[in-house]
């Protein structure tokens, strides 16, 4: 797949097969970050996290690629274990040959931002599968409320949309809550 | 219930850019008078995008753990067309009785045929050697090599060739092909900087001849006028070990053609085969590499890709690019 292939298909929504193209760069990422003082484990949570950004990236209209899209990618997966490794309070300057750096600005990216999200994310798993198939189908196949009524099995398209609207609630309790007692236990 | 209905519905038209430019701006001026209504825009956002991310975690852990996802109609559809298309080349090379070449081990299990013979080497069982009869075809690389020879390996040095060489590895799968040609170097190289790079013992000229030497054009590809260029992933571990080749063929043509197409892909699935095996055997049957080395000094696992052209007119040409060094 070309760079501009695979750029359309994500902007599509079609994700599927640019994840597996872009999969392929995985064992260079991996070998760079074990080489420099991460695990295997980290490798691969840290590749699928910037395979999401660099997807969030790519579907913003206004985004435009400078370098080739496998560079990039690779540009933020150095971004990201540099933001790693200052969590874990090493200071390893890694030298990534051949590949961009990009700063926080560049990916509009946001600690506190992506600590809310990955929040979000572990709620998402515990509202209920019922509730978890809605919002799939709503947000990320972006199907419409009858169709979605229809393979969900509600009686009709406003009680699935008062199911939506309950889930939500749902979730943005729960995170408040959870985000409540984290921050109680922190202070004790 | 139903007014928050109405709330919810607006702000997704808001969050997913429906709104008209006057419908945008009335709503963010409620925005900011209503505290409210902005916290709710505000969660119903990173919700909705942790779902999404959610949504794509689990689309990129069913490619990580090898899934594609399950077949679709047309994969088996394709699929079934391929399996009558190589039953008829079985019926077909039964019946000319021919011969076989270049075969490497992997592909020998699933086309057994009494016509192919493929023999191993008698003095090491483990290390697999080309087929009996070198294909007519033979296309040198050396004339190839010598416009890219920079490109070709990591380290410009070439360093001095020592008449010994460490002892073969026993028990790991790695077939080790030793001979005074490709000696390792000089252990005790110090530089000003300890950090290098990943090697093949001897340098550049040294890997170019054991490619020379190793690499064939399949002649079942030559024959048919077909081109391809293979794309060889692999790691070089702390010992100098070859390990997790990884091989895709990036691209497959006749001779000035177009690509072929998903259905001419799966029928010619031998030949793909064929261009992978004879790239990767030249990984399998490498010697041991000097692996690359951090600012300590230490051995560290590295990685390394290399591309195979098989081209009719210029042979076969290897390369690395300049960004993946690194």
């Amino acid at each position: 797949m070309k760079d501009t292939e695979i750029i359309a298909a994500i902007r599509k929504g079609a994700t599927e097969r640019p994840i597996k193209f872009l999969y392929k760069e995985f064992p260079k990422v991996k070998s760079t970050i074990v080489s420099h003082g991460g695990d295997a484990e980290i490798a691969k949570e840290i590749f699928h996290d910037s395979l999401i950004l660099l997807i969030e990236k790519v579907s913003d209209p206004s985004f435009i690629l400078t370098a080739k899209l496998s560079t990039f990618l690779f540009g933020i997966n150095r971004f990201l274990w540099l933001n790693e490794s200052r969590r874990r309070n090493k200071s390893i300057e890694i030298e990534w040959k051949d590949t961009l750096i990009l700063t926080d600005a560049d990916l509009s990216f946001n600690n506190e931002k992506e600590e809310e999200l990955k929040l979000l994310e572990t709620v998402l798993g515990q509202i209920g599968e019922r509730c978890r198939q809605l919002f799939e189908l709503f947000y990320f196949k972006k199907q419409e409320m009858k169709t979605i009524a229809q393979t969900l099995n509600f009686s009709s398209v406003d009680s699935a949309k008062t199911q939506k609207y309950k889930c939500m609630e749902k979730a943005i309790g729960l995170a408040k809550e959870i985000k409540i007692s984290s921050t109680n236990y922190e202070l004790k | 219930m139903r007014n928050e209905l109405k709330i919810m519905d607006e702000i997704e038209s808001y969050l997913s850019n429906e709104l008209s430019e006057t419908e945008r701006s009335s709503f963010e001026n409620r925005m900011l008078d209503d505290a409210d209504l902005a916290e709710k825009v505000n969660h119903q956002k990173a919700l909705t995008q942790a779902i999404k991310r959610a949504a794509l975690r689990s689309q990129i852990n069913t490619v990580a753990a090898g899934g594609g996802g399950g077949f679709s109609f047309t994969q088996i559809f394709l699929g079934s067309i391929g399996v009558v298309g190589i039953i008829g080349a079985v019926i077909y090379f039964v019946n000319q009785n021919k011969q076989e070449e270049i075969v490497s081990t992997s592909t020998i299990e699933k086309n057994v045929e009494p016509t192919t013979v493929v023999q191993l080497s008698k003095n090491n069982e483990r290390n697999f050697q080309l087929t009996n009869e070198i294909p007519e075809t033979i296309f040198s690389s050396i004339h190839q090599f010598e416009d890219i020879q920079d490109n070709l390996d990591i380290d410009p040095v070439d360093f001095p060739v020592n008449s010994h060489h460490g002892s073969t590895i026993n028990g790991s799968s790695h077939t080790v092909n030793q001979s005074s040609d490709y000696d390792a170097c000089d252990e005790s190289y110090s530089g000003t900087n300890k950090d290098r790079k990943a090697m093949f013992p001897g340098g550049s000229s040294s890997l170019k001849r054991f490619i020379d030497k190793n690499l064939y054009y399949p002649k079942s590809a030559s024959d048919k006028n077909i081109e391809c260029l293979v794309q060889c992933d692999f790691h070089v571990t702390e010992d100098g070990l070859i390990t997790e080749i990884e091989a895709t063929c990036l691209k497959i043509a006749e001779e000035g053609g177009e690509q072929f197409n998903d259905i001419k892909l799966i029928r010619n699935k031998k030949l793909v085969n064929a261009f992978i095996n004879n790239s990767t055997h030249v990984l399998r049957t490498m010697p041991i590499w000097i692996p690359a080395r951090n600012k300590q000094g230490n051995p560290v696992l590295s990685y390394q890709r290399l591309y195979f052209n098989f081209d009719l007119e210029n042979g076969c040409l290897v390369y690395q690019l300049e960004e993946d060094l690194n």
